[in-house]
């Protein structure tokens, strides 16, 4: 049974691990396309995890969350945004306000401070699930760092739906998941955003002619 | 026994100092005897720290002269032997070396002086290790520096030398100043009035925290500016290649290591047991002043300022050791903090011998051809046929390349900063997995700038004049190199008899014996912590290689028996080759300048020359060049600072007698009010 | 005592000899993939012993660096495959050294053939060892990061003490930060043996050359060893990956039928990774040069990365 519990919980370390690969990943590329393969990987990824923990806990309603977040995550939104991508046909590769190692170093940096500032609290944790937290957190706000570094619009709703998968996964690793009707609502919230957002990325194809939400600034005027 | 021979050796140093003036007329044979007093006088002291370190004795000498309140006193204890060993085993190869590299300042210059300055720079070098009494350590410390500021601004007639020589002196003094106060605030707490060291292990630990942390940020800068130590080495490449490459090679092998030497008294000795954060601190500087140190060698043309950036990574790394061991300590890990206390020694001896070696060689190609600049160099290897593979072991070792004794050394630094795994703090933990990456960029790097420093300057086609007409050096300054080649591939391949003598040093400092845990037959293992366990023998890597070579050999005469080589011109795409058509240093590094462009903030220049009809590019000239950001952006600031103030200050200065007169009245009125009170 | 000479001999004939296989085989299949016949899979070794019985033309302008460096880095990687645990966990130079050494015989290879590069006098082996020097020194850290991810994991440095640590407690490759190590060595093996996104192993006329264009001037015997020195090296990269991340199978001692069953396992996972390599040399096109310090950046934090989630994990 312990050996069960130890090769779960590694499996798990492992997607952790990869989602946050993943995350780097989206970082370190600039094809929007590549961003939102990986995006929907990470998620298939995290719907393994919440799998697992469903069957290894016994907890019904993260099956529903599961099924819920395997429709919604790896189908709908990546195909959204496929669609978005290929409407509104863009060509370029999305520009960074800072350079690439750079902003991989921050994006360490940032892991790092994440990883050193759970270290109390994981302390007290389930041993099962304790090293997620960590990954949870940085993947969080990494995914706030891919909102601030990219210019285009669209990163911005990639880096939203990163902080979602980060915030999901964080819960999912400290109580094993929020209770079902706030996770459906959660759903719908980052659902309705991806949509809003898209609709706006559209918008602002259209009557600036770029993503580059620095000609936002233009606005003020 | 070992005291006289210790005493008869310094004697000796004064003796030819002395001696090299008395030779009014006879400049060569002054500076000759004196060169032979000095090697006689080194023979002496390797001898007493030989006999010292077999037993691990501690010896105590002890002066007083009329001055009662300057109490003579010299210690020599494993730390001063070990250090004793180094300084003058590369004394008595410089010392050789210099008989003949002086020869170009005969009828020139004055030699003898040259001799005087050299004897007291290295006699004062062996007092700075050994001395035990806070007076006598800052009085041979100035002596030191001195007679070095002299020996750079040697070719005093250059204006770079002199402003090398005033940077470095001005520096010097500020670390002095600043020991002199580290000194003074301990001295405060001791009680007595005799300033020895033997009061300071007694007391400095008791001391109040603040204290120790004063002293413990004055001791990182005033040793730090010696070590050079980012960012307080702008001295170093500059005074290093001004000076003559006979004190060069001194400087840079071991008179930085008087720094570290400072180091190890003040924070494993008077001020021990240290918080940890004191060794992190320690450990940051040493890793960005590796770091940085390489990274400015890389794009360095003048093969002397190269080495002198190198020496300062070097440094960085024994440091970085240094502050491992403290680190180690603080968390009472006794074994570990010894093995990266055996790490930073080796690797001083180590840096000690290729770097002297590295600066030796580089002298004979300076002998050779006049020119520093590597780009002017090319296909010295057909033409100093002995000096070129003695600078290859050098440059092999340096990059700490099996089976050499450079990498030995670094084996052990990788080795202890792995086992930083084994600190407590996760933090630490992770600077120190940070700084190992560090280590590992440092040392790829180390190979690029030094492939780079051999490639260019010795292979393919000559690119000058200069280099065109080189011959071979005097014997001398060949067979004193050879010695320490031979030193370093004995230290790469016997690393455990290397071990035992540093076994010594460790075990003063820090009360343990690990020699058994790291050495087996006569290979290296590593069995301290856990079950990390693992072995390493330079030695039977090397004798394998031959086997192999020797199979791989036979093999190919079998397969093909008459292999014959033919002689034809290299391809360069259907021209006839010519030294302009070679990669130049500059070229070699510029992917570097590209990458670390943050860093090097390279300028770029390029001027075409056109024909009087614009289709022919006439000449192209091709500047580039790496901006100096520590100058301006720390230095500068500084600098422009202290100018504001004296700026400030000098409406004071009016020239008028009366107004100096009035100044001191009113000190004076002052001083009487504040004493009458 | 029978072990003591068998098992070299045995280490050495899989490397030496199979390591041109390795390269014939990448060939064959990137070549069908691209709808090509291609040359045979024993293309490499008609190469090499054509080669081997020619003579040689040397550059005037070069000296006997020039000469030496095809056997030092021939040597310097056949003592590296006598280090690396191939067949069995039992290593024949076991007491010679560790992943630290083995790195530093790379550099020893590596430093030689840049200077033979240089030697030549050629605008282009001194380009191809600027290159090569400049690839070098960003891969160098990730390497021994993440072989110091392992090793920490193993808590070894010695390659036969890994080894066999993982083996038996199969629980500790079950371990995201070996995974993260993995995809850093992967990475950087991918450079280090001058494969497509960094170098192309085809050709020296690209304008990235950076391994062949050293390679440029050596000729007959100085090239097949050169040439064979360099499949061997990747040859050993890989083994180095696949008996640490994927150890089963793996002979313990010296058994015949356990060194027959590791052969055959060896085989199909060398197989299985040269086939991974071609699949990313025909997907990747090649990097612009000064974007190869971005991959390898990337491959760095990778293996920082792993020993941050080494202390987690703990």
């Amino acid at each position: 049974m312990t050996q069960q519990i130890i090769v779960n919980s590694r499996a798990i370390d492992i997607l952790a691990v990869l989602m946050l690969i993943t995350t780097i990943i989206l970082i370190g590329t600039s094809r929007l396309k590549t961003c939102i393969w990986v995006y929907a990987f990470r998620s298939f990824a995290l719907t393994l995890v919440s799998g697992l923990i469903a069957s290894f806990s016994g907890i019904h309603h993260i099956y529903i969350t599961t099924a819920i977040s395997l429709a919604l995550k790896v189908i709908v939104i990546p195909g959204f945004l496929f669609h978005i991508v290929r409407k509104i046909n863009i060509k370029k590769g999305q520009e960074s306000l800072i350079n690439y190692t750079f902003s991989l170093l921050l994006a360490c940096g940032i892991i790092l401070i994440a990883f050193y500032s759970t270290q109390n609290v994981i302390q007290f944790e389930n041993t099962f699930m304790r090293h997620c937290l960590p990954i949870a957190l940085s993947i969080t706000l990494l995914g706030f760092f891919v909102m601030i570094i990219r210019k285009q619009a669209i990163a911005q709703i990639l880096g939203l739906i990163t902080m979602e998968d980060g915030m999901f996964f964080a819960a999912l690793s400290t109580s094993y998941g929020m209770p079902l009707i706030v996770e459906l609502g959660l759903f719908f919230d980052i659902m309705v955003s991806v949509i809003i957002m898209g609709i706006y990325v559209y918008r602002i194809k259209e009557s600036f002619n770029t993503l580059d939400t620095d000609f936002l600034k233009e606005l003020k005027e | 026994m070992a005291e006289h021979l210790f005493v008869i050796s310094v004697l000796l140093y004064a003796t030819g100092a002395l001696l090299a003036l008395c030779f009014f007329k006879w400049q060569k044979a002054g500076n000759f005897i004196s060169l032979v007093f000095a090697a006689i006088a080194s023979c002496f002291s390797i001898t007493t720290a030989v006999i010292l370190l077999s037993n691990g004795a501690t010896v105590r000498l002890n002066f007083s002269l009329y001055h009662a309140i300057i109490k003579y006193n010299f210690l020599l204890d494993p730390v001063s032997s070990y250090f004793i060993l180094a300084i003058s085993s590369i004394s008595f190869v410089a010392a050789i070396y210099s008989i003949g590299y002086t020869r170009l300042y005969i009828n020139k210059r004055d030699t003898r002086f040259l001799g005087f300055l050299y004897n007291l720079f290295l006699v004062s070098m062996l007092l700075v290790v050994t001395a035990n009494n806070a007076l006598v350590f800052m009085i041979v410390w100035e002596l030191m520096t001195i007679v070095s500021f002299f020996l750079v601004i040697y070719e005093h007639e250059n204006p770079a030398n002199m402003k090398a020589g005033f940077i470095y002196i001005i520096m010097a003094h500020i670390g002095s100043a600043l020991l002199a106060v580290a000194f003074f605030i301990m001295f405060a707490h001791v009680g007595t009035w005799d300033f020895g060291f033997d009061d300071f292990r007694k007391v400095g630990g008791r001391m109040p925290e603040v204290y120790k942390n004063v002293v413990f940020f004055l001791v990182i800068i005033g040793f730090g500016i010696k070590a050079g130590i980012f960012p307080l080495h702008l001295w170093l490449p500059m005074a290093h290649p001004a000076a003559p490459t006979n004190v060069s090679m001194v400087m840079s092998g071991v008179m930085i290591k008087t720094a570290i030497y400072g180091f190890i008294r003040f924070y494993f000795e008077f001020l021990s047991p240290c918080p940890p954060w004191w060794g992190v601190v320690i450990l940051i500087i040493g890793a960005t002043s590796a770091l940085l140190g390489i990274l400015y060698a890389l794009v360095e043309k003048d093969i002397k300022t190269l080495l002198a950036y190198s020496s300062i990574e070097n440094n960085g790394l024994i440091i970085i050791c240094i502050g491992l061991s403290m680190i180690f300590k603080s968390y009472n890990l006794i074994a570990l903090s010894s093995l990266a206390m055996i790490a930073g020694l080796y690797h001083l001896v180590n840096h000690a011998v290729f770097k002297s070696l590295l600066f030796g060689c580089a002298g004979n190609v300076y002998y050779a051809t006049h020119t520093k600049n590597i780009d002017d160099l090319g296909g010295l290897i057909k033409r100093m046929q002995i000096t070129a593979p003695l600078f290859l072991v050098g440059v092999l070792s340096i990059s700490a390349i099996p089976p050499l004794n450079g990498f030995v050394s670094e084996w052990f630094v990788f080795q202890s900063l792995l086992n930083g795994f084994t600190m407590p703090s996760v933090i630490i933990k992770i600077i120190t997995i940070i700084c190992g990456a560090v280590v590992a960029l440092t040392g790829a790097l180390v190979a690029t700038c030094f492939v780079k420093a051999f490639g260019i300057s010795f292979l393919a086609m000559p690119r000058t004049e200069h280099a065109k007409h080189a011959k071979e050096v005097p014997v001398v300054m060949y067979v004193s190199m050879g010695l320490l080649a031979v030193l370093c591939v004995f230290m790469g391949l016997f690393p455990a008899k290397i071990m035992m003598t540093v076994n010594h040093v460790n075990t003063h400092v820090l009360g343990i014996d690990i020699v058994n845990s790291l050495t087996s037959y006569d290979w290296l293992q590593m069995k301290i912590v856990r079950t990390n366990f693992t072995q390493l023998s330079p030695k039977s890597a090397f004798v394998f290689g031959l086997i192999l070579l020797g199979i791989t050999f036979g093999a190919l005469t079998l397969i093909r028996p008459g292999f014959a080589r033919k002689f034809y011109e290299t391809w360069t795409c259907g021209r006839s080759p010519e030294p302009r058509l070679e990669y130049t240093a500059t070229a070699f590094t510029r992917p570097f300048k590209t990458v670390f462009a943050n860093l090097y903030r390279p300028q770029r220049e390029v001027s075409m020359v056109y024909t009087v009809p614009k289709f022919f590019v006439k000449s192209i000239s091709y500047v580039s060049e790496v901006s100096p950001i520590f100058e301006k952006y720390f230095y500068g600031p500084v600098s422009q600072f202290v100018l504001d103030i004296s700026n400030k200050v000098r409406w004071v200065h009016t020239g008028s007698i009366h107004i100096y007169l009035t100044y001191i009245f009113i000190t004076l009125i002052i001083l009487i009010i504040f004493v009458g009170k | 005592m029978t072990s003591n000479i068998i098992l070299p001999i045995l280490q050495l004939i899989v490397i030496v000899g199979f390591s041109p296989l390795v390269k014939g085989f990448i060939n064959k299949i990137e070549a069908r993939l691209q709808s090509r016949r291609g040359a045979s899979i024993f293309q490499p070794y008609y190469n090499l012993v054509k080669l081997l019985q020619k003579d040689a033309v040397v550059s005037e302008t070069s000296s006997w660096i020039f000469r030496a460096t095809p056997y030092v880095t021939f040597v310097s990687i056949l003592i590296i495959s006598l280090i690396v645990p191939v067949l069995s966990v039992k290593v024949p130079l076991n007491f010679t050294g560790d992943i630290i050494l083995i790195i530093y015989l790379f550099a020893l290879a590596r430093f030689f053939l840049v200077l033979s590069s240089l030697d030549t006098g050629s605008a282009f082996g001194g380009m191809g060892g600027s290159r090569e020097m400049m690839v070098s020194s960003m891969a160098e850290p990730a390497m021994i990061l993440s072989l110091f991810a392992v090793a920490l994991t193993a808590d070894s440095t010695n390659l036969s003490n890994i080894t066999n640590t993982l083996l038996n407690d199969s629980i500790l490759l079950l371990n995201p930060s070996l995974l993260l190590a993995f995809a850093a060595l992967g990475v950087v093996i991918i450079a280090e043996a001058g494969r497509i996104p960094v170098d192309n192993p085809y050709t020296h006329l690209e304008l990235t050359m950076i391994h062949e264009g050293m390679l440029l001037e050596f000729s007959g015997r100085y090239l097949a060893l050169a040439e064979w020195a360099s499949s061997m090296k990747l040859l050993v990269l890989l083994t180095i990956l696949v008996n640490i991340f994927l150890p089963w199978g793996i002979a313990d001692g010296l058994a015949f039928s356990g060194l027959i069953i590791a052969f055959a396992l060896y085989v199909v996972k060398i197989g299985f990774f040269a086939f991974v390599i071609v699949i990313v040399e025909m997907s990747f096109a090649k990097l612009r040069l000064f974007r190869i310090p971005n991959l390898l950046g990337t491959a760095f934090i990778l293996s920082i990365l792993a020993i941050i989630s080494l202390y987690v994990v703990r």
